[in-house]
């Protein structure tokens, strides 16, 4: 395991250094520079945007451009921003990455939950009306022009029903004045929802260990969720921050739904093939025969095993978050890295571009590695080696 | 290797005492095309302690008695007539929750595929720990549940610590025996395997239908073998039954049956079959294919490929007839059968 | 609904049905409004009471995040954003101000008007005052200090941006201060109007308050690069001079300022064009929610979340029925400060030949595409300046031009004038285009029974015939109009036997391409011709002319090169006084339609919509209310 992670690793980086290369000499080939904004006013002088390429460095021959990037960038310097001059792109992306690391973790998470559920559903009791209707739904869901269904969205539960902001992360007239910045609450909602996740998990591991009997494993359980779930919300309800948090929340609930119906529709029909394949198998047969509840058959025995091609799609598409997200955040004004992508390429930000470009390079490759690795959990057949 | 039943519940049994009455079973399944006639009007008895066999050429409807008997049969399948008393009590009566709780605890099942009858995302024994979970919830704890299933390791011949591999670490015959042992987790009072050798070498097949017929007898078990080897289950069963689309052809002894088949297709069956264990035999072909279920033959469902048909076995279907000593053949010609030999033979 | 193409005083007939844009998104007029153009009264002390219309909150919708809080950057390059702008610009203040919609330089810190400058031996001298009752909004006395603080600040830290259009170093030699409130401006020779009035210089440059800047910039003396520190220092702290002040930011999601406690200009009285109004600020608080596409925003307008939408392209015409049927919101339309023309490279065959570019231009029928093909979107154009700036615009002499460039002829007559420019000249063709009767005889004149016969392969003076000229130009999906001109143009001049091709090209491309430079930043204009659209900069004292159209000047990127116009330009950066430059403004004009290296093709003017919820006094007025940042100090409630 030890030497596959590092043979992986060395793989990893080296395809990084390919990527964010390739990754960089596609932007450079753009036509234009961030100078270009500049030109056709006649009220900046032609001096200075050569004056601007000097300082960015833009005037250097372009191999030495590149060598200077990527020696700077495995030094951890991702250089400075062209249009947000003179922040960091590092600082710029880490602003806006918890943003979007909320709303597609959310969404995700929910969409492939609720997604694998369904699919599970409609594919044990199979033939019925409610099946064929939420077939429907999914292709519907899976196919329909997205910046469309996601105005459809907004418009229908935010103006017409308005129960949902239409726009944005939170509610200007409530922060503004206030002493909390939105970004802090959003690490702090990542980070607390991660150490309950780590809770969750130990426990779990915990409980498999010293629990002597079914029922008693599964009382330990359900009190893990209790304590796990109902202490986060005792968190954030005590938290002197809740009403902001409430806000934020409030927000999320649009573009989140819009964008989880999507990968929810598409999760459904994958788990509900993919769950059809297993309920054929001879072992679900067996488990028929074995007197097993038929609970413990679609949940343990045939969900159970429909969930290899859905996580696979699950960790591809969690690794894909900041570019995916380009269509939500610019319909929804969610200022995350999507929309962030978005402008930098627009004006030839190039630093800020690749840097984002780069992020999501190591969050694809990650995924990929944990894919695998989870596939070794999920799949004892599967070995790594 | 160490097998031992010492450890397991062992039944008394009175062989006069039917436990399983399948009385004049008739089921279908329904496809688009029509009906197919899969288990038409079987009758048969397996009394305590009695291995009883089941033969015929795929397609015959083998595995869908077996299926019937358990009611595990694919939503499609209908039962249109006829009962299943297992100790006198119709199984076809029961809720399906009830009917749940007798599976493997009553009547216990290895199939064809011993590959694929394992999860492969589980240790083989959480598999077995399953059972035990279900049929005595709350009256095992992990410790006793593990002591016990080393135990039926042990019966099988298998060590307690191949209970922490996954299905893909066992080879084909330990899987097998693995699916027997776990077969025997509930101490039920009837197992059906159903082509429980068939994917196996020949060697392995031998010694996993000894060592069940041992455990079986041993514990005092009834059992149905199924399989479409005569010669393979001749061997390990008391009583055996000749099924042909869907029919109950031929049914009695195995010494019966097997030294002297009644029916054409029994004769022709045993005929076909190499033997590694029986005496050698002049191979005999059984020409053709079994009919299409959707629309069987009228009257004798047989008399396409048999030798000896004639008008009347296309229009009267002949009864399931008792011709002394519980031998039971359905057949208008059953007396000329011993001819046949020297009709082929010629 | 108000529908405001542009004010009274000798405007053409362009009326706001013809004043729409289809794409507003789509034009690259990425030019923030000019600094400093608060509106702000005289130095007069008007009755503060009573003005009514006061109000919590107004909202300004935006659709690009605010970027910084500090108006050093904003002023710069990289916060120089029109968002940034809108929202930090009305936190500033200067000597002399735009007032709007008029468009008149006038004082806002100076007390009384810009007295005239004087030699002083080898140097000239303008000194103005500020008026001593003025203090940013933590109290403190706005005074001299600050505004040769800020001039020798941005010059010693190098900053550039508008920052290079206000400092005037090339002139301006030091700017003190000689008392609290005089300040002193040296000059190393005589300053123009572009310098010392009209122009973005000393009088219009935003003051910054010395006493909050002043040990920021001390520090960052000290640093690496002390250019990038000041740059990146917070300005929220900062205390304003302007009617609002920084109050919060929240990137990405809003940006907010409140009114000015110590605005000294609230309750004024102020006269610009034809309009008078009081200064306020009259809402408390202002916010600048931030929109990710127009759909959302027109619909949090409806929801009466926001009250101005703010887009320097304006909204897209396809909103517009919709916010018109709504009886709580309004739609206005006004020119843009800005036009989108014809390109001619002035260093290539047969581009470099007057009468070419003649007989190519007056083939373009303008009319017959913004309205027929175009279906009144946009209006043809003759001349640069927009009618808007009703601060300069000359409609006589621009009908003038118009009927010069052949306006309202038909097609026949533009082909014969084509044909007749190019043979006087000496180009021939391979097929000669003309009219033919029945019998296939040639005329040059289109008549009755005559029909129009195209020609092919133009030959030029020398008998050599024309290579395929290129004519690139935005592509359909990034601006339909100008793809539609564009495709027109190719059309017609095909037609005379002239081999152009259009080729749509990406925007970004387009420009790459037309301002490539090579090693000593001397433009290399690898093209034929092109289309693009400029926007033009200050109004009061528009000077891109010389930008575009100098010798060498800085947009220069046509090789455009007549000591005439130099001459004309020159004359109007020197003006001393408005009607000097008025005249030579018309010169320059004039011979930019003679010379053609542009031919102005049209404009679309801006659209934008507000909620009834708010009233501006006046809403027509050049380039709209997001010119002036949503009028921030005297929007009033309904
Ligand atoms: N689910 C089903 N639907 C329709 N027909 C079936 C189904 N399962 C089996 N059959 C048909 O029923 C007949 C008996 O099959 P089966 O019981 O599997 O026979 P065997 O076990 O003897 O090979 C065959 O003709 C088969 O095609
Ligand atoms: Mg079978």
């Amino acid at each position: 395991m030890i030497r596959f992670l590092a043979r992986r690793l060395v793989q990893m980086a080296l395809l990084f250094v390919v990527f964010l290369s390739i990754v960089w000499l596609l932007l450079q080939a753009m036509p234009g520079d961030i100078s270009d904004t500049l030109v056709g006013n006649p009220d900046i002088p032609r001096e200075v945007r050569f004056e601007l390429r000097q300082r960015l460095g833009l005037d250097q021959p372009l191999h030495i451009q590149y060598i200077t990037y990527i020696t700077n960038f495995f030094r951890g310097e991702m250089g400075v921003s062209f249009s947000r001059y003179p922040a960091d792109v590092s600082t710029v992306i880490w602003q806006h990455l918890p943003r979007t690391i909320v709303l597609f973790l959310t969404a995700t998470v929910f969409a492939f939950w609720l997604g694998f559920k369904s699919g599970k559903l409609i594919a044990w009791g199979r033939g019925g009306r409610s099946e064929q209707a939420f077939i429907l739904g999914g292709v519907f869901l899976q196919t329909v022009f997205y910046p469309w269904f996601a105005i459809v969205m907004m418009w229908v539960f935010g103006f017409y029903l308005g129960w949902f902001p239409i726009s944005r992360f939170i509610d200007a007239r409530l922060w503004q004045g206030s002493p909390y910045d939105a970004n802090d609450l959003f690490e702090q909602m990542i980070l607390s929802t991660l150490l309950v996740t780590v809770v969750y998990v130990v426990g779990r591991v915990l409980i498999k260990r010293f629990a002597t009997t079914v029922t008693m494993e599964a009382r330990l359980r359900q009190a893990l969720v209790l304590v796990t779930v109902g202490g986060l919300i005792l968190f954030w309800y005590l938290h002197p921050a809740r009403t902001y948090v409430a806000d934020i929340a409030h927000h999320t609930v649009l573009p989140v739904v819009t964008l989880g119906l999507v990968t929810f529709g598409a999760t459904m029909l994958l788990t509900r093939s993919a769950m059809l394949e297993t309920l054929g198998e001879d072992y679900i047969l067996t488990a028929r025969a074995k007197g097993l509840p038929d609970r413990v058959i679609r949940d343990r025995h045939a969900a159970r095993n429909a969930m290899l091609p859905v996580t696979t799609s699950l960790v591809l598409s969690l690794a894909f978050v900041i570019g995916g997200g380009i269509v939500t955040e610019s319909v929804f004004s969610w200022p995350g890295t999507g929309q962030l992508l978005l402008q930098a390429v627009m004006v030839s930000d190039i630093p800020l571009a690749a840097g984002i470009l780069a992020v999501t390079g190591v969050l694809a490759l990650v995924g990929h590695l944990v894919a695998d690795v989870l596939y070794t959990v999920l799949d004892p057949r599967i070995r790594i080696t | 290797m160490t097998i031992s039943v010492e450890n397991l519940e062992t039944r008394q049994v009175d062989p006069t005492k039917p436990l399983l009455e399948v009385d004049r079973l008739v089921m279908h399944y329904k496809i688009k095309a029509g009906e197919v006639s899969a288990v038409e009007d079987v009758t048969f008895t397996v009394h305590q302690g009695e291995a009883v066999g089941l033969v015929g050429e795929s397609g015959c409807g083998k595995t869908s008695v077996a299926l019937s008997l358990m009611r595990l049969l694919p939503n499609n399948a209908e039962y249109v007539s006829g009962q299943i008393r297992l100790d006198g009590e119709d199984l076809l009566q029961l809720t399906d929750e009830e009917m749940r709780t007798r599976r493997w605890k009553d009547i216990a099942m290895v199939f064809q595929g011993a590959m694929n009858s394992w999860n492969p995302v589980y240790r083989v024994g959480d598999q077995i720990r399953e059972v035990l979970d279900t049929h005595f919830r709350g009256q095992m704890t992990y410790e006793q549940q593990r002591e016990h299933m080393e135990r039926l390791f042990a019966a099988v011949g298998l060590p307690g610590e191949m209970l922490d591999r996954y299905p893909h670490e066992f080879s084909g015959g330990m899987r097998q025996r693995a699916v027997i042992a776990m077969a025997l987790a509930c101490s039920p009072q009837l197992i059906i395997a159903d082509e429980p050798t068939t994917a196996l070498d020949v060697i392995v097949q031998d010694q996993i239908l000894k060592e069940l017929k041992r455990i079986q007898t041993e514990l005092g078990m009834s059992i149905i073998y199924i399989s479409h080897d005569i010669a393979v289950i001749a061997e390990v069963t008391d009583s055996l039954g000749v099924m042909y689309a869907g029919k109950l052809v031929e049914y009695g002894p195995t010494t019966e049956v097997f030294a002297r088949p009644k029916h054409p297709y029994a004769y022709l069956l045993l005929k076909s079959t190499p033997s590694i264990t029986g005496p050698r035999r002049q191979l005999a072909p059984l020409e053709g294919e079994p009919p299409d279920l959707l629309a069987p033959p009228t009257g004798c469902r047989f008399h396409p490929r048999c030798p000896f048909a004639t008008e009347r076995c296309a229009i009267e279907e002949p009864p399931l007839a008792d011709i002394g000593g519980g031998h039971r053949v359905a057949c208008w010609h059953w007396e000329q059968v011993p001819d046949l030999e020297e009709a082929l033979l010629r | 609904m108000v529908a405001a193409a542009c004010t009274g005083g000798g405007t053409a007939d362009t009326t706001a049905d013809t004043t729409g844009d289809t794409t507003g998104e789509t034009t690259e007029e990425t030019t923030p409004p000019d600094t400093g153009e608060d509106t702000t009264p005289e130095d007069t002390t008007g009755d503060t009471g009573g003005a009514g219309g006061e109000f919590d909150t107004y909202t300004l919708g935006i659709f690009q995040d605010v970027t910084t809080d500090n108006a050093w950057n904003m002023l710069d390059t990289a916060g120089n954003t029109v968002w940034n702008s809108y929202f930090l610009d009305p936190t500033t203040a200067s000597a002399y101000q735009i007032a709007l919609p008029g468009l008149e330089v006038v004082p806002e810190l100076a007390a009384g008007e810009l007295p005239p400058v004087t030699q002083e031996g080898d140097v000239w001298v303008g000194e103005f005052t500020l008026r001593d009752d003025a203090t940013w909004s933590d109290g403190e006395p706005i005074t001299a200090h600050d505004v040769a603080f800020t001039w020798n600040t941005a010059v010693e830290f190098e900053l550039i941006g508008n920052w290079e259009d206000f400092t005037d170093t090339d002139i301006v030699t030091s700017v003190e201060a000689v008392d609290d409130y005089t300040v002193r401006v040296t000059f190393n020779a005589e300053p123009g109007l572009a310098v010392w009035g009209l122009g973005n210089s000393v009088p219009l440059m935003p003051i910054m308050p010395e006493h909050y800047w002043g040990p920021i910039v001390e520090e960052a003396r000290g640093t690496e690069n002390p250019r990038e520190t000041l740059l990146a220092a917070s300005g929220a702290e900062a205390p304003a001079a302007g009617p609002t002040v920084f109050a919060d930011r929240q990137e990405g999601s809003f940006a907010a300022s409140s009114a000015n406690p110590n605005y000294f200009a609230k309750g004024e009285e102020m006269t610009s064009g034809d309009v008078t109004y009081t200064v306020g600020p009259f809402a408390q608080n202002f916010q600048f929610p931030l929109y990710g596409g127009q759909d959302q925003a027109v619909l949090a307008l409806a929801n009466g979340e926001v009250d101005l939408l703010l887009n320097p392209l304006g909204m897209q015409q396809g909103f517009r029925e919709q916010v018109e049927s709504n009886p709580d919101l309004t739609a206005v339309v006004n020119p843009t400060n800005g036009y989108r023309f014809l390109a001619f490279n002035h260093a290539r065959a047969p581009m470099s030949d007057p009468a070419f570019r003649d007989a190519f231009s007056i083939l373009i029928n303008k009319e017959f595409v913004t309205e027929q093909l175009l279906q009144g979107v946009a209006f043809p154009l003759y001349v640069i300046l927009p009618e808007g700036n009703t601060a300069w615009y000359n409609e006589e002499v621009a009908a003038q031009i118009a009927e010069e460039q052949g306006a309202g002829l038909d097609d026949d007559a533009r082909r014969a004038e084509a044909k007749r420019i190019l043979v006087e000249a000496g180009y021939s063709w391979e097929t000669e285009p003309g009219w033919v009767d029945s019998d296939g005889n040639l005329s040059d004149e289109p008549g009755e029974g005559l029909s129009f016969q195209p020609g092919e392969g133009l030959i030029d003076p020398d008998g050599n015939p024309i290579e395929s000229l290129e004519l690139i130009h935005p592509t359909a999906g990034y601006d339909p109009l100008r793809a539609t001109f564009g495709s027109y143009i190719a059309g017609v001049a095909q037609e005379m036997g002239i081999p152009v091709v259009s080729v749509p090209t990406d925007f970004n491309k387009i420009v790459a391409d037309v301002f490539a430079v090579d090693e000593n930043n001397e433009y290399t204009s690898p093209f034929d011709m092109f289309i693009l659209g400029y926007s033009l900069g200050n109004p009061t004292f528009p000077t891109f002319h010389q930008s575009f159209f100098g010798t060498d000047a800085s947009d220069n990127n046509t090789q455009y090169s007549n000591e005439e116009f130099d001459a004309a330009a020159a004359a109007f950066a020197s003006a001393s006084s408005v009607e000097e430059a008025y005249e030579a403004l018309w010169e320059m004009e004039r011979i930019i339609a003679r010379d053609k290296p542009h031919v102005p093709l049209f404009d679309t003017g801006i659209l934008e919509f507000y909620n009834n919820r708010v009233q501006f006094p006046f809403t027509e007025t050049l380039s709209g209310l997001q010119f002036g940042s949503g009028m921030q100090e005297f929007v009033t409630a309904r």
